[in-house]
């Protein structure tokens, strides 16, 4: 196995350690009602179904060191996606309702990504997965009969472009609210959000292969400790922080 | 072995801990499956399965038996208790047992008479049987929803019938050709069953966490663990089926199944043992608890009750006070003021003025006692809300200031009022004191300004009084309806610092609440609530659209506040 390979783990099971702190972390967080606490939960899951997912990356360097079986590999790709189909639908239900301030998509959420993980479990067999693919930074399944390039995207843009817009919205929400930390974390969690997403998706579609890869491992790193700088600022970060935005109440003298 | 703890005892009851014995049980049986799947396909890549179909078929047999004995004590569990969840598992894995069964039977005729179609009919078996475990457990929770620890005896059998259909579907849909295997063109990684059954799982298992109160549950708990150890049955172990020997596959299909079934088992007699003696433990908690409880709320009603007393003893001491205190005053002032017009020839002029100071000091004191006692009778006197005409108030009130509207030449003024419920002298007094207030901290370059309006707000009333006068800095918001506090000198302003203190005692004696907005230079707008009487309100005057988008985007950045 070539050192990239262990770099790579790495790198994998370290932004895993990040993304499943932060998940961790928003767990604990308190909220005012039912709502929001639901939403920090179906948040936390995004970040956790992310940990997953990269420890799951970083599992397939070792299966691959080990010189497990194609059976594993594919039962691994079975897990991911449902780590990341869960992932998506908690991030998705979390933005909607900071939008709009309403639960009732949580099921409909649930039910369509559930089946989403459903359609790529049975995709990957229909692609009939022949081999294990081992680059510089990773090792992926070898399919027999791929799925096409253009399928490819629309799928992929029926899962993520949801995520996409409210991404984009929430770059929108930042204009509204006052310099606070609040909208540091905003844009952050945003631009992460949304690096992920590039990383993830749109590198391996459109760029250049070596290049994409060392990314995907990069990129998701980087979003996770900036995300979790600004959920849990260390001092210096902290003094530098703008104040909150203060609690509006009316000038009550009774 | 029993599934002991009820749905209903446990939603009454603060969430039970894991046990240890729970979360060793669960912990070395998650470690057990997963390393027995890992073997598995080693085992299988290296062709060390290669066994014959009766193995596997004897391991189901145990299977089976496990299922059916869990199912079997869960049903028991239910006649006893009559628990909703017992009653979800009890079905579900006895049915499981039912397909498990047959599948073994028909295992065993194809052995015996080398009837190859029937291994066809045995894998569609398998996929009824993934299916109808988290179908079952879906069902049970649609049917016979346990949130209020309400049974229903009638969903119940709804439940029963629906599980039974269940069954009955996936046995003839095994039969039937119409419904495809397992095995599909040589290799079965694409397995049906292991696609949207992972699906249903993903659902079972976010529905169930949900369900806190079923969740809290030593059956809850199995149950999670079960649809976990399923869904890593699903996906995991669904492409052992990818493997050349398909007996060895299902030896080790059979092994996982049979692996799960006993660590979740374990784990319901551990957490049912250990269930018991903490529920024996927290009744005896409940008890102490309660006593504990019982002695604090009867001491706090003894504190609250000579709270009270000592508050009626103190405002009747402040009112006795001022009003004892008003007759020794008036003679006080009357003869300093006799000495005054008597005696000023034979004073000097040094004489005179500390004369002047000792009336005025008189009238003053004179002044406070009167606000005084009016500011004690408020809380004193009983309350007697009754449907009061803001409108009326507001006239009595101006009739009673009239002079001083004359004087100042103000002009004050209101929309039409609605009706409150409100003591009527109090609102009286209310309004009186604003609008004095209003014409006393008049801007000497214009005639003062006042006006009153009033608009419904949810269920109570708003009222709003605006005036033109001098304003107040918001620095002074936390002293300004405080008792004595003035925040000008009386021989500039004349004025006790009470009349603002007895606004907010009336507002807060009808549940309501006062504050103020203000501009420095420009005036003073008093607002306070009082409950409606909803049917004697004017109808709430509807938003106007910016309005509405402002408090839309307020209410967004306030979730943004706590959710980013």
């Amino acid at each position: 196995v070539a050192a990239t390979l262990w770099v790579a783990l790495l790198i994998a099971w370290s932004t895993a350690t990040l993304f499943l702190v932060l998940g961790l972390g928003l767990l604990r967080r308190p909220a005012t009602s039912e709502g929001p606490r639901l939403a920090n939960v179906l948040f936390a899951v995004w970040w956790i179904g992310l940990a997953a997912s990269n420890a799951i990356t970083g599992m397939r360097i070792l299966l691959v060191a080990l010189d497990m079986p194609l059976t594993l590999f594919v039962g691994l790709q079975f897990i991911n996606a449902a780590a990341v189909t869960m992932g998506l639908a908690g991030l998705l239900y979390y933005l909607l309702f900071l939008f709009t301030g309403r639960s009732f998509l949580l099921w409909p959420l649930v039910v369509f990504y559930a089946l989403f993980c459903g359609w790529i479990i049975r995709s990957t067999g229909t692609w009939r997965p022949v081999g294990v693919e081992v680059s510089a930074t990773g090792a992926a399944l070898l399919y027999e009969h791929p799925i096409d390039g253009t399928f490819r995207l629309l799928a992929l843009l029926a899962l993520v472009g949801p995520q996409l817009v409210a991404v984009a919205a929430l770059f929108a929400l930042a204009t509204r609210l006052p310099p606070s930390a609040s909208r540091v974390r905003l844009l952050t969690v945003a631009g992460a959000i949304a690096l992920w997403f590039g990383a993830v998706f749109a590198l391996p579609v459109t760029g250049d292969a070596t290049v994409a890869q060392v990314a995907r491992l990069l990129v998701p790193l980087v979003a996770g400790a900036l995300v979790l700088a600004v959920h849990y600022p260390p001092s210096w970060l902290r003094e530098r922080l703008p104040p909150e935005i203060p609690v509006s109440a009316p000038r009550e003298a009774a | 072995m029993s599934v002991a703890t009820a749905a209903g005892h446990a939603a009454a009851q603060p969430r039970a801990r894991h046990s240890p014995s729970f979360a060793l049980a669960y912990g070395v049986g998650g470690v057990a499956v997963l390393a027995l799947i890992l073997l598995g396909h080693v085992a299988l890549d290296r062709g060390w399965l290669d066994v014959g179909a009766s193995v596997p078929a004897v391991v189901r047999s145990f299977s089976a038996a496990v299922f059916l004995a869990i199912g079997l004590s869960s049903l028991a569990g239910y006649a006893g208790r009559g628990a909703a969840s017992n009653l979800i598992l009890g079905v579900a894995f006895t049915g499981t047992a039912l397909i498990l069964a047959v599948r073994l039977v028909l295992h065993v005729v194809a052995f015996v008479t080398g009837d190859g179609s029937l291994y066809e009919i045995t894998a569609r078996l398998s996929f009824s049987q993934h299916t109808y475990l988290p179908l079952t457990i879906l069902l049970g929770l649609a049917f016979v929803p346990p949130r209020d620890g309400q049974e229903r005896p009638r969903a119940h059998r709804g439940f029963l019938l629906a599980s039974a259909g269940l069954v009955l579907l996936g046995t003839v849909g095994a039969l039937s050709p119409a419904f495809p295997g397992s095995i599909v063109e040589g290799t079965v990684v694409a397995r049906p069953s292991a696609s949207w059954v992972v699906s249903a799982y993903l659902v079972l298992l976010a529905l169930i966490w949900r369900r806190a109160d079923l969740s809290a549950t030593v059956a809850g708990r199995w149950l999670v663990f079960a649809l976990f150890v399923g869904f890593l049955n699903q996906t995991l172990v669904a492409p052992f089926w990818h493997a050349a020997s398909t007996s060895g596959a299902a030896l080790l299909d059979a092994l996982v199944t049979l692996l799960m079934v006993l660590v979740a088992g374990a784990g319901v007699v551990l957490e049912a043992r250990h269930g018991a003696l903490e529920q024996a433990a927290a009744l005896a908690r409940a008890r102490v608890e309660a006593a504990e409880r019982a002695r604090i709320e009867e001491a706090l009603a003894r504190e609250a009750a000579r709270l009270r007393v000592a508050n009626e003893e103190l405002a009747q001491y402040a009112y006795l006070a001022s009003h004892d205190l008003q007759e020794p005053l008036r003679m006080v002032t009357n003869y300093l003021q006799l000495i005054e017009r008597r005696y000023a020839d034979v004073l000097d002029d040094d004489g005179r003025q500390f004369m002047h100071f000792a009336v005025d000091g008189a009238v003053r004191m004179k002044r406070l006692t009167n606000d005084l006692l009016l500011y004690s009778s408020v809380s004193t006197k009983a309350l007697v809300p009754a449907l009061t005409s803001a409108g009326a108030a507001f006239e009595a009130a101006r009739k009673n200031l009239e002079l001083a509207i004359v004087e100042s030449g103000a002009e004050v003024t209101s929309d039409p009022l609605p009706t409150v419920w409100m003591d009527e002298g109090q609102l009286v007094q209310l309004l009186q004191n604003l609008i004095a207030n209003a014409l006393k901290f008049r801007r000497q370059e214009e005639p003062p300004r006042v006006h009153l309006s009033a608009e419904q707000d949810g269920d109570v009333v708003r009222f709003s009084l605006r005036d033109n006068g001098i304003g107040i800095d918001s620095k002074y918001a936390d002293r300004v309806f405080g008792v004595f506090q003035r925040l000008h000198r009386s021989d500039v302003i004349p004025g006790s610092g009470i009349g603002l203190a007895l606004c907010r005692k009336i507002v807060q004696r009808h549940g309501g609440r006062i504050w103020f907005d203000s501009v420095v230079g420009e005036g003073t707008t008093f607002s306070w609530t009082v409950p409606a009487e909803p049917v004697s309100l004017a109808p709430a005057r509807p938003e106007p659209e910016d309005a509405e988008l402002e408090r839309r985007v307020s209410s967004l950045i306030e979730r943004a506040r706590e959710l980013i």
